[in-house]
């Protein structure tokens, strides 16, 4: 147990708690009661920053299972959600919540809707949002950065780990498990932060010229979009408008139909959502009137609800 | 007719997106026919301005025939523009997207070697038409286009740089990664690879590895390894 010693300074890992990993250690490895302490003090920190509580992941099955009799095909999106959670949560339904590590903590305070989501579950969250809008929403770059910092973390703990002599095979399968998981939470990273880019290219001049939206964008994303908007302008002007008549030779003309050369997002792309508060109601386009009860699932257009997505009280699926 | 030659290169850009699965190569940039449209264009511009100046103000508010006949004419050009536009956009949606697949190298996409070689180790008809694409690319780009692809690929160097540290944010994101290991088999000789371990490798044609994914995307996107 000598190679846990060097890093209890990490100032995430939490002290010998022994209590709620017992089980864990138990069904994983019957057969080595002997280490079983030692391989529950690393899945502790292991688990401080992965996987999520397990009393979400039972709100959460409710739920699904409540918007699944409403519209069966939400559950396709849904488990773009579920994903979120650990490989390792198979085993961590009868724990009660209160081992999960002290990093968690302090993220939950900042939402009081949200007081059981991790960092991964609400980066599943954002990343499920950011994919059903059609509008770029803003960048969540503490998310992000935490999400980052644990995964290097991860990184550091696991390759310790892993080089260690001491660690037994059945150690070894777990921390494949962890790196899967890791693997895993990268790749919602890597597909929010492309979801992102693409709008942002797709509107890029728009986004560019209107500057009531820069505070949605990171300080990468800004300038990417401004760089990417001169290149395509570049690229245009030297392909085709140099050789037409001068006074067609802008891009951000306004076509006699009131068409705009400047792309802006379609906001009246339908979206799915389900209303976690009550949402009070809408008017429809044809003057129809729809109550956004809580717990409901609706198909409506962005523009119509996109006050309630903001808010948080609807959640696009 | 007016507008014709426009409506033609619309329309061909239109159907080459149709069949996006299997990826089709890029067709080659429709040069001749920009310049004709570009030419139209002019002549129309042309011809706007002298009959404007040769009937003046006065006659504009009263000879109705000239009023349509600027109209048109002023469409047109509108018309021919919005064409020449979307056609180019089009192709840079397809640029980027050729970009992206594979795997953010500019290198590779660029390089026409990659075809010739791998059109000899597998024959298999998906493996041929992709590779004829990432070989003819630089062909069928018009130099400008190709002016665009390296600002693009500079601009997302330098977006990406931020990332690095932790995650590529070039491989693939087609779907979640389930396993943490693959089973590849050589496609073609990529010579020694040092992977993250600070393991070497050489990679020969034909034979079999198990090895952690995240290192050897890279390979398997350039078409070096497969999948078994």
């Amino acid at each position: 147990m000598s190679f846990f010693d060097d890093e209890d300074d990490d100032p995430l890992s939490p002290p010998t708690r022994p209590a709620p990993n017992e089980n864990y250690g138990m069904r994983a490895s019957s057969s080595r009661e002997g280490s079983v302490s030692g391989s529950s003090s690393f899945l502790d920190r292991l688990r401080s920053t992965v996987s999520p509580p397990p009393a979400q992941s039972h709100s959460h099955n409710e739920r699904s299972r409540a918007s699944a009799s409403i519209f069966d095909e939400s559950n396709t999106s849904i488990s773009g959600r579920e994903y979120g959670g650990s490989i390792l949560g198979e085993g961590e339904e009868e724990e009660d919540g209160m081992g999960l590590g002290l990093g968690l903590g302090q993220g939950l305070e900042e939402e009081e809707d949200e007081e059981d989501m991790n960092d991964v579950k609400r980066l599943g969250k954002i990343w499920v949002r950011e994919r059903g809008t059609p509008e770029l929403g803003e960048w969540k770059g503490e998310l992000i950065d935490q999400v980052f910092d644990k995964l290097e973390q991860q990184q550091k703990m696991v390759n310790t780990l892993r080089s260690d002599p001491q660690t037994s095979e059945e150690e070894h399968f777990k921390l494949m498990l962890v790196q899967t998981e890791m693997e895993r939470v990268k790749y919602l990273v890597r597909s929010y932060v492309r979801t992102r880019l693409h709008k942002i290219e797709k509107f890029a001049h728009h986004i560019t010229l209107s500057t009531d939206m820069h505070h949605l964008l990171s300080g990468a994303e800004l300038s990417h979009a401004r760089r990417y908007t001169e290149l395509l302008h570049t690229h245009f002007q030297h392909s085709a408008l140099d050789s037409l008549p001068e006074w067609l030779r802008k891009m951000d003309d306004t076509y006699g139909d009131g068409l705009s050369m400047v792309s802006k997002p379609n906001r009246n792309t339908p979206v799915l959502i389900y209303c976690r508060k009550d949402c009070g109601e809408i008017t429809l386009e044809g003057g129809e009137r729809a109550a956004l009860a809580r717990g409901t699932t609706h198909l409506v257009k962005y523009k119509l609800v996109d006050r309630w997505i903001n808010l948080g009280w609807a959640e696009v699926l | 007719m007016y507008g014709d030659l426009a409506l033609q290169l619309v329309t061909s850009s239109h159907r080459s997106t149709l069949s996006t699965t299997p990826q089709l190569p890029l067709p080659k940039y429709a040069l001749p026919l920009i310049l004709s449209i570009c030419l139209e264009t002019r002549q129309l511009g042309q011809s706007i301005t002298s009959a404007a100046e040769q009937h003046g103000q006065v006659s504009l508010s009263q000879d109705r025939s000239l009023v349509c006949n600027l109209t048109v004419q002023h469409l047109s050009a509108r018309r021919n523009k919005r064409c020449l536009l979307a056609y180019l956009s089009t192709r840079v949606g397809g640029i980027k997207e050729r970009w992206w697949d594979s795997g953010g190298s500019l290198a590779y996409l660029l390089s026409p070697s990659s075809s010739s070689t791998m059109n000899n180790s597998d024959p298999s008809a998906i493996n041929s038409s992709e590779s004829e694409s990432a070989g003819d690319l630089r062909n069928n780009l018009s130099p400008q286009e190709l002016d665009f692809l390296r600002g693009y690929n500079n601009l997302m160097i330098d977006y990406k740089s931020d990332f690095l540290d932790v995650l590529d944010l070039t491989s693939s994101i087609d779907r979640p990664p389930s396993e943490l290991m693959v089973d590849v088999r050589v496609l073609k000789d990529a010579g020694e690879v040092v992977l993250e371990g600070g393991e070497k490798l050489d990679f020969r044609k034909g034979e079999r590895f198990r090895l952690n994914r995240s290192n050897v995307e890279r390979l398997i996107v350039q078409g070096y390894l497969e999948e078994v």
